[in-house]
């Protein structure tokens, strides 16, 4: 297989893009990535998009055509992807698969979600009901908003099945949110949560299920943002103009997809995952001692707990209290989700998948502000879920030699 | 009207945050090719983002002002990707604050040290020197080219615990009036903008009962936004402005300084 090099990497700030209509957006994750490296569009072979929200909440389809709107990009194989919450990192592995098959040798993979109105707010109902499209209809009757519902069954089983509090999980959400306050991208980036604060029913933290423990501040967050990132072969990154030591390498990456249905699966050893997880290592011929970088798709705080696990920093069962006991912390022994993770660096969710992987380049690059950065980071593992712990997208990074 | 501001390259240095932040994007919404100088890259390249979104073409260079060789290189980065400099706006400051002499007890407890003076003239007066002396030869091959410094209401009035910061802010006013008279014959206008109490991340750490205090005193009633600086930079580079130079206009909702 041909080495795949991240040539640029761009996003917007996570929030609130306010009155910018999509076309817009794609137009402008397009323009941002190319500017990174101050090339034109004209010099990407192929592209692919992400987003999942786009008909329902944006009334768009066919987002590749807006990609081809870009001057330079008509006429060139480009596709738009969907795969939930892990569109982003779809849209990626399209590109990867594109260069691999010597349909090109750059390409360019964009991810946005765009939530909120021109004035910046957010429908939670609606939200809550077009999210809940990417679950089993069997499963959808009864709940009010489906995905924090499925997710505090999840929690709940985590909790009881390995004896934490919710205390416990609520520390990933404190760590979460102190990163965010060095990370200029994120959504959240003034908040002081403590584990009191995040356990109290007060203010806006709440039961999201009734009878479950999912709280407010488990939950990632409805924002608008966008995320471009350009890939490309050793040729491609020649006539880009990048040198190789520059960049950040995409050594291994899987993808493995579960039934929809959580009911009947076990959704703490979720097998998709741990394939996709396991693929994309043996690809890149690391191990998870080799890792001290990682974004994991913390949706809700027991999606970080177990992404630690799947990703192989902490043993089935242990992944919550890698976070309690600090390892995960930018200083730690693995520094996991520093950018805030999608809980306070903000859920765009079409993005998501694209800005873990953008994120731990930054962090292999030492690009991030310094109380995040970790020492010596050498490999990262990026773990992106849609749906139920249904679609998983892994990767694996090493700064290119 | 048109702002002629259209695909003009314009650098705004201590872009990271506050006004200079404010000012990038709001070059940025004209159609800029906007460039950011900073010292803090993170939050500088965050900044790209932003002008991007705004609908500008973004391009950040970590310089440290103070440091003419950083300048140097920051500036042919410019250069050499937009070919051309139209603006510059000298925006990067810092403070250091300290009285002159702190006198308790009959005797002297403290005094302004030299290190807080080397730093804020470093930044405030020096890089100014710096950044200018290093655009202008671009700004004369291209025809024409607008500067803009950030002076201070401080500058016009003095302000207690600032000599470091007063004395390049006035200094800055006399740097904008030599400079329209050297520069005009190439069609290089120079102006300053003196803001009055803004409010930055600087201003809004201060306690409430300093805050009401500076609304206290100024007539129009506010602390001013960043974007109404921004918005007197933008003007001063745009075709509306083309006979002004060598002016430093007050942006302070009026406020009365000393009382």
């Amino acid at each position: 297989m041909k080495p795949i090099y991240i040539a640029a990497y761009h996003q917007s700030v996570f929030g609130k893009l306010m009155g910018m209509g999509v076309p817009e957006i794609v137009a402008n994750a397009v323009r941002g990535t190319c500017q990174e490296i101050a090339v034109d569009a004209a010099a990407l072979d192929v592209a692919s998009i992400g987003a999942t929200c786009n008909i329902s909440l944006n009334e768009q389809g066919l987002l590749a055509g807006l990609v081809a709107e870009v001057p330079g990009l008509g006429a060139k194989p480009i596709e738009s992807v969907e795969n939930a919450c892990a569109s982003g990192g779809q849209a990626v592995l399209s590109v990867i698969q594109k260069l691999q098959c010597g349909l090109g040798d750059t390409g360019i993979a964009v991810g946005y979600e765009k939530m909120r109105d021109a004035e910046g707010k957010m429908d939670g109902k609606l939200v809550g009901k077009v999210l809940g499209y990417f679950s089993h209809p069997d499963e959808r009757p009864g709940k009010v908003f489906v995905f924090p519902h499925l997710f505090a069954e999840v929690m709940d089983v985590y909790l009881k099945t390995h004896g934490y509090r919710e205390e416990d999980l609520a520390s990933i959400a404190v760590l979460e949110y102190a990163n965010a306050k060095y990370n200029p991208y994120a959504q959240m980036r003034n908040v002081d949560l403590t584990v009191e604060k995040a356990c109290s029913i007060e203010g806006i933290n709440r039961y999201i299920a009734e009878g479950l423990r999912l709280k407010t501040f488990d939950c990632s967050q409805i924002t608008d943002g966008y995320a471009g990132m350009i890939l490309a072969t050793e040729e491609g990154l020649a006539r880009l103009g990048v040198k190789r030591k520059d960049c950040v390498q995409i050594v291994g990456w899987g993808q493995a997809t579960d039934p929809l249905k959580k009911e009947g699966r076990d959704v703490l050893r979720p097998k998709g995952a741990y394939a996709a997880m396991g693929r994309a290592y043996a690809m890149a011929g690391l191990t998870p001692k080799d890792v001290n970088v990682a974004e994991l798709h913390d949706c809700f705080t027991v999606m970080a707990a177990i992404g630690t696990e799947v990703i192989g920093k902490a043993e089935y069962g242990k992944g919550a209290r890698y976070w309690v006991d600090g390892k995960a912390a930018p200083q730690g022994e693995c520094g996991i989700n520093t950018s805030g993770g999608l809980i306070a660096k903000g859920h765009p969710i079409g993005a998501t998948g694209v800005a873990m992987i953008g994120w731990c380049a930054w962090q292999l690059q030492g690009k991030v502000a310094k109380e995040l950065q970790v020492k010596n980071a050498h490999a990262a593992a990026t773990f992106n879920i849609g749906g139920p712990i249904c679609a998983s997208v892994c990767t694996v990074l090493k700064p290119a030699a | 009207m048109d702002s002629g501001l259209r695909d003009k390259v314009v650098i705004v240095t201590g872009a990271a945050a506050g006004i200079g932040r404010a000012t990038a994007l709001r070059f940025a919404r004209e159609g800029c090719r906007v460039a950011g100088f900073d010292v803090d890259d993170v939050r500088g390249r965050a900044l790209v983002a932003e002008v991007v979104a705004a609908g500008g073409q973004g391009q950040f260079e970590c310089v440290n002002v103070a440091e003419a060789a950083s300048v140097e290189a920051g500036v042919r980065a410019v250069a050499e990707r937009w070919g051309r400099i139209d603006v510059l706006v000298n925006n990067a400051g810092i403070l250091r604050d300290a009285q002159l002499v702190k006198w308790k007890d009959g005797a002297a407890a403290a005094t302004m040290s030299d290190e807080a003076w080397e730093a804020v003239i470093g930044v405030n007066l020096r890089g100014v020197f710096h950044c200018t002396r290093a655009v202008v030869p671009h700004m004369i091959r291209g025809g024409a080219g607008v500067i803009l410094n950030a002076s201070s209401v401080v500058g016009l009035y003095g302000n207690f615990g600032q000599t470091n910061y007063v004395a390049t802010k006035a200094g800055v006013v006399g740097m904008t009036r030599t400079w329209a008279r050297e520069l005009g014959k190439f069609k290089i206008r120079v102006n300053a903008v003196a803001p009055g109490y803004v409010a930055t991340e600087i201003l809004k750490a201060m306690p409430q009962k300093i805050l009401d205090g500076m609304v206290e005193h100024t007539p129009l009633g506010r602390i001013g936004e960043p974007d109404d600086i921004a918005n007197a930079y933008a003007w001063l580079a745009s075709d509306q402005a083309s006979f002004v130079t060598g002016h430093c206009l007050s942006v302070d909702g009026g406020v009365v300084v000393g009382t």
